[in-house]
């Protein structure tokens, strides 16, 4: 039997015990004159217990409102649990803020389902990004394509003829510019119907791409009409490359539905004035094209003549 | 090399020798245990010849070393701060000397919050209220002074000794007029 004085402490420390059960922990009074005894050194260890589950009261609460920063004392190891999960999920907020800045190498090796289910998204978001990179490449070049014949169309030859132009200002140089035209293409049309048109286009763009370099720009400028613009090269390289390509075009008789279809192009050539607008250079080549219609078709005209 | 003065550094990647040529039966690992042993009676024994002091700054000169070799020789140039986390991390536990996480990384200011759980030096060791990881402060500020070019000062701020579980590092840029 306890002495009624030793009772009383065991009283003491089963009531804050029932207390700490119930989350009201309050720490026990330890009477400095209180014998040395094993009921003091319960109550001793009581109120480090006490300081323990405060700390760990502490962090979970601290954890449960979202926050990452606490810093606990904490020595259980149910407290070690909680700072490993601090630890865990303070690096996963960095990885998380990585992602959201483009690196989708991140992946998460712990934390369980978490992991795969985080590293499952970002597979995800890296697959949804390249079908969405590659939609937009896709995009940008159906923008600047001509759909019919395959080669460059206005808006894309004025983008490269720009920087070409730019290039060439820099380096001193005047590229030279040709226009050129189906002869007579109403004519195919009217006697061989659209699509027989559409063959002979085709047919024309394809002697233009075989005939000019991977560098020249070579475009469907619009209806009937293309464009080739050659890079670093001069009026003499042109004229030389347009007369070939009207040979080409000429001996290259298109075939629709087993008939022979005849085509030839006229063609205006000019180079490219320094500081002058891209539309004045265009409208010059345009100007020796209609010189070379009116003078009776298939040949080329330029600023020489 | 071993027995010479010096006033420089002179650690070269080589001194490790070939150790498929020198371990042909016991390979290239060895017990975390016997790595702990050289560690805390070399650190004992710098204490009592030369004070805590020296037995820090031996241990956090060591360590920057070490992180330059390591840097130069196994993380393969790394063009960014997330491919410098990336291979130190695989390195790290193809090595077995920790796991490496980032909780922050701020590019503009060059500071950087760094973990290590499970880490070589110290994880498991008794709860002794003070950080032991001087080796790795120096490895970081090594390793982050090989890729960034700057000098770091690297304070170990959590560690396994001081009641948490992972060791946790922090880096800032050290002013090179310091000591």
């Amino acid at each position: 039997m306890l002495d009624p004085s030793d009772a009383a402490r065991v009283d003491q420390v089963t009531e804050a015990i029932a207390r700490l059960l119930k989350g009201q922990p309050s720490p026990l009074q330890v009477d400095a004159d209180a014998p040395q005894d094993e009921i003091r050194q319960l109550a001793v260890y009581m109120n480090q217990l006490f300081i323990e589950f405060d700390h760990l009261n502490a962090a979970i609460t601290a954890l449960s409102q979202g926050s990452l920063t606490f810093d606990s004392p904490g020595r259980l190891p149910a407290a070690n649990a909680v700072k490993n999960l601090q630890a865990a999920l303070r690096h996963l907020v960095w990885q998380t803020r990585q992602v959201a800045e483009g690196d989708f190498t991140q992946r998460v090796s712990f934390l369980g389902d978490f992991a795969t289910s985080f590293n499952s998204m970002v597979e995800q978001l890296t697959a949804n990004r390249e079908a969405l990179l590659e939609q937009n490449r896709l995009l940008e070049v159906t923008a600047i394509t001509d759909a019919l014949t395959g080669l460059t169309n206005r808006r894309g030859a004025r983008e490269r003829m720009i920087l070409e132009l730019h290039r060439a200002v820099r380096a001193g140089f005047a590229p030279c510019v040709m226009m050129m035209d189906i002869d007579h293409f109403k004519r195919v049309n009217d006697t061989w119907g659209h699509e027989a048109g559409d063959v002979v286009l085709k047919a024309l763009a394809g002697v233009l791409k075989k005939n000019t370099r991977f560098e020249d720009v070579c475009a469907r400028w619009g209806g009937e009409e293309f464009l080739i613009m050659a890079p670093e090269k001069g009026l003499e390289f042109g004229l030389a490359l347009a007369e070939r390509l009207r040979a080409r075009v000429e001996e290259n008789v298109v075939e629709y539905n087993s008939q022979r279809i005849p085509v030839t192009i006229s063609i205006g050539i000019t180079t490219y004035w320094d500081a002058e607008d891209l539309d004045a250079t265009v409208r010059r080549a345009d100007g020796h094209l209609y010189r070379a219609k009116n003078a009776g078709r298939n040949r080329v005209c330029g600023d020489l003549g | 090399m071993f027995q010479e003065e010096r006033v420089d550094f002179k650690f070269e990647w080589e001194h490790l020798g070939n150790l498929a040529l020198g371990r042909p039966n016991l390979g290239p690992t060895t017990h975390i245990a016997l790595y702990r042993l050289m560690q805390f009676t070399l650190r004992d024994a710098l204490i009592r010849h030369g004070g805590v002091e020296l037995a820090n700054r031996v241990f956090f000169d060591a360590g920057r070393n070490a992180g330059a070799a390591i840097y130069k020789h196994l993380l393969n140039a790394p063009k960014d701060m997330g491919e410098l986390v990336r291979s130190l991390q695989r390195s790290f536990e193809e090595l077995g000397g920790g796991i490496i996480r980032v909780e922050e990384a701020d590019l503009e200011k060059n500071h950087f919050v760094l973990t290590v759980a499970e880490d070589l030096d110290c994880s498991g060791l008794p709860l002794m209220d003070e950080a032991i990881c001087t080796y790795d402060e120096g490895f970081i500020a090594g390793i982050l002074e090989a890729h960034l070019g700057i000098p770091f000062r690297v304070r170990e701020v959590d560690c396994w000794c001081t009641g948490d579980r992972v060791c946790r590092f922090e880096a800032v840029p050290r002013d090179p007029t310091a000591t």
